[in-house]
């Protein structure tokens, strides 16, 4: 069983995009002593973009941008960072209440053409309905799952027939379709997550990867019954994890290093030395585990780190298991 | 007051030339030997992509002296949003006009894509808000509301745009097609700066809409008399609710060292065309009243090239060549300035311009027919000793 790794890119709470925030604001980030020279030309972007970079050096298989209504939008960040990564799989977090469905496929033809077919959506929509509602999203909990349905159909339908037409209670197109150089494209590669029975139904109807986050109950048995499901479908779902990452070669600084981040006790970090941290990762891709979408309160260090030393771990471990 | 020239990024592919108008850059026409960006070298694909070509273009407009460009959309282009996040790195003064339709994303995530931008690419980022031709067009993008209705969301998705990222409280709005309850933008989003606004639609509605929110008019290009009439009409209007609004044009021009040599252009283009090619550009606008005005033109039943000069230095065949508006200015370097001139005299503050082959025609205008503009103050005067 194949072992893919993601990295998903610094938000809002990074440290250092908070630096770089204020440094673009102005604030000054020195003494007088210190000759500064960079009169706000840089911002967090440009870090955000070095650790894109990071993770397609360090052979990752792809970057996520997260929906944090707290940061910047996940379309325009991989769309300004697409043309500096040429090879890592692009994935965008947004909601299907962003508007109209046709419009947001429309964006993601444009960029399986301009980047070579690496773009994938990772759907959800906050699950608090009144973050929706502050959002400009009024659509109820109840309603959820059919809009995120009636939305796939309508931007399936419109990227992969050329002439289209629906007309459902949330998304509706009459006689739609891309045409020309915008038809033929593949559909974004769709990633949905969650841990309740209904989010579990609905991937295995519609997902191409369901993501888990570390510390979900009984994860293999949640795996088992995704799998079976989908099963009955006739479908294969791939199961991706999210988990925080903090390695060190000595373990006990890398425990430190987490709880300095105030992470120590988080359920969803992965945090000792090397070895340690391998070990915990081959035992997840042992449970069905076949993506980790990984991230770490010291975003850029991190993915050099698990780059350099944790994946060539994992990838040893796993070849002796298969053999 | 200076004015602002923007350019255009063809968003459709190209034509190598106005002469012989086949779209030979981008993919949008079969493939030949010699495209430009088609993703292809030899028959293998090379890792390029269109937008490599349109990279090109914002970067030979910005060298040249153009504050930025206009980005169109329609059904068979590339996304703006896309488009220009893809540039945003990779130039440096370029503005980003985006045209956009209001009901295709909800405000509160427009204004998040639009402040990412505004981050991402130093505050480069502005709007050509169209609020849609209507007719079919509309019903392909999934959007049903009839022409009023449409430009009663547009005002209200530019209040809550506006509301949520430059207000002093989080925004509750309660509208007829659009509600948000406690919005705010984040800090770091919220700081940026709100879009410049160039407001397109000829009809009272359109107008209306664009008298509350808009920065700049943008009208096609039209007989001066009719350009004179709808700016005064808009400022007037303006004024009346306590705003001043700027106009702006969108025009294309064919400039050459002589006039003879532009029409020389402009004869074999429309030569080039046969009759089924001219059937496939009768113009067809949906609902927009803008287009109706120019299809009044009927180019298309053109006989002659010169059948469709309606004054001097403008020609009303443009939309045989290529998609859009029908009437352009042709001439000489010396002409086209001073068709701008005219305009600026007749109240233009801002143009996006446009030329075929769009990478050199943006070298051309800006080295050419740009350092030749006056400006307000100096046309009047020269007008002014002409009479005298």
């Amino acid at each position: 069983m194949s072992v893919s790794f993601y990295w998903r890119l610094p938000g809002p709470d990074d440290v250092r995009n908070r630096a770089f925030d204020a440094l673009a604001g102005g604030s000054p980030a020195r003494l007088p002593a210190v000759h500064d020279i960079r009169n706000g030309r840089y911002g967090s972007f440009d870090h955000v973009a070095q650790v894109a970079r990071a993770a397609e050096l360090a052979a990752f298989d792809g970057i996520i941008a997260a929906d944090d209504p707290g940061g910047d939008a996940s379309l325009i960040t991989l769309g300004a960072l697409a043309r500096e990564v040429r090879r890592v799989r692009l994935i965008a977090t947004f909601s299907p209440g962003i508007g109209s469905a046709v419009y947001a496929a429309k964006k993601a033809v444009s960029f399986q053409r301009y980047t070579g077919n690496r773009f994938g959506w990772a759907l959800q929509s906050a699950p608090d309905a009144a973050r929706r509602r502050s959002l400009g999203d009024f659509v109820t909990d109840a309603d959820l799952a059919t809009r995120l349905e009636e939305f796939l159909v309508v931007a399936r339908g419109v990227v992969e027939s050329e002439r289209f037409s629906y007309d459902g209670r949330f998304f509706g197109v009459l006689d739609g379709g891309f045409q020309g150089p915008l038809s033929g494209r593949p559909f974004p590669e769709l990633t949905l997550s969650g841990d309740s029975d209904a989010a579990l139904a609905q991937s295995a109807r519609l997902a191409d990867v369901h993501a888990f986050n570390l510390g979900t109950t009984d994860l293999a048995a949640r795996i088992g019954a995704l799998h079976a499901q989908a099963r009955s479908h006739g479908r294969t779902v791939e199961v991706a994890l999210r988990a925080r990452i903090v390695s060190h070669p000595d373990g006990q600084r890398a425990r430190l290093e987490a709880a300095r981040a105030g992470i120590a006790d988080a359920p969803d970090l992965i945090t000792g030395s090397y070895d340690e941290v391998a070990a915990r990762i081959e035992a997840l891709h042992g449970l069905g585990v076949q993506r980790f979408e990984l991230s770490a309160p010291r975003s850029l260090d991190e993915v050099y780190r698990t780059g350099e030393h944790v994946l060539p771990r994992v990838r040893r471990l796993i070849g002796k298991e298969a053999a | 007051m200076a004015i602002d020239f923007f350019w255009r990024l063809p968003t459709h592919g190209d034509i190598t030339t106005v002469r012989d108008p086949h779209s030979t850059r981008g993919d949008w026409s079969p493939l030949r030997d010699g495209n430009q960006a088609p993703g292809l070298l030899h028959g293998e694909p090379d890792g390029t992509s269109y937008v490599d070509h349109l990279a090109q273009i914002a970067k030979a407009a910005e060298i040249s002296g153009f504050q930025g460009g206009l980005i169109p959309s329609f059904p068979m282009t590339d996304d703006p949003w896309v488009i220009a996040a893809h540039l945003a790195r990779e130039t440096k003064t370029f503005r980003f006009m985006l045209a956009f339709q209001p009901g295709f994303v909800n405000p509160v995530e427009a204004a998040r894509l639009s402040a990412t931008l505004q981050r991402v690419s130093g505050n480069r980022m502005l709007f050509n808000i169209i609020t849609g031709g209507g007719g079919p067009a509309q019903l392909w993008w999934g959007d049903s509301f009839a022409h009023d209705d449409r430009y009663g969301r547009t005002t209200e998705f530019l209040d809550i745009f506006k509301g949520v990222w430059k207000g002093s409280a989080p925004l509750s709005y309660d509208g007829r097609f659009y509600k948000v309850e406690n919005g705010l933008l984040p800090p770091s989003l919220a700081a940026t700066d709100l879009p410049e606004i160039y407001f397109s639609g000829s009809s009272d509605a359109a107008l209306a809409s664009a008298s509350k929110h808009a920065d700049f008019y943008l009208s096609w290009l039209e007989p001066f008399d009719q350009v004179a009439e709808k700016f005064a009409r808009v400022k007037e209007r303006t004024a009346a609710l306590g705003r001043r609004i700027k106009c702006a044009i969108r025009v294309d021009i064919i400039a050459r060292p002589t006039e003879e040599e532009a029409w020389a252009d402009v004869k074999a283009g429309f030569e080039s065309l046969g009759p089924e090619r001219r059937d496939a550009f009768r113009q067809s606008g949906g609902d927009s009243v803008g287009v109706s005005r120019q299809a009044g033109y009927r180019p298309a039943d053109a006989r002659r090239y010169e059948d469709l000069i309606i004054a001097p230095n403008l020609w009303a065949g443009f939309s045989l060549l290529r998609g859009g508006p029908a009437i352009g200015i042709v001439g000489s370097y010396e002409q086209a300035a001073q068709k701008l001139d005219e305009l600026i005299a007749l109240g233009a503050d801002g143009f996006i311009l446009a030329g075929t082959p769009h990478l050199e025609e943006a070298y051309r205008i800006g080295e050419e027919v740009l350092p030749l503009v006056r400006g307000r103050g100096q046309a009047e005067r020269a007008g002014l000793r002409a009479v005298g």
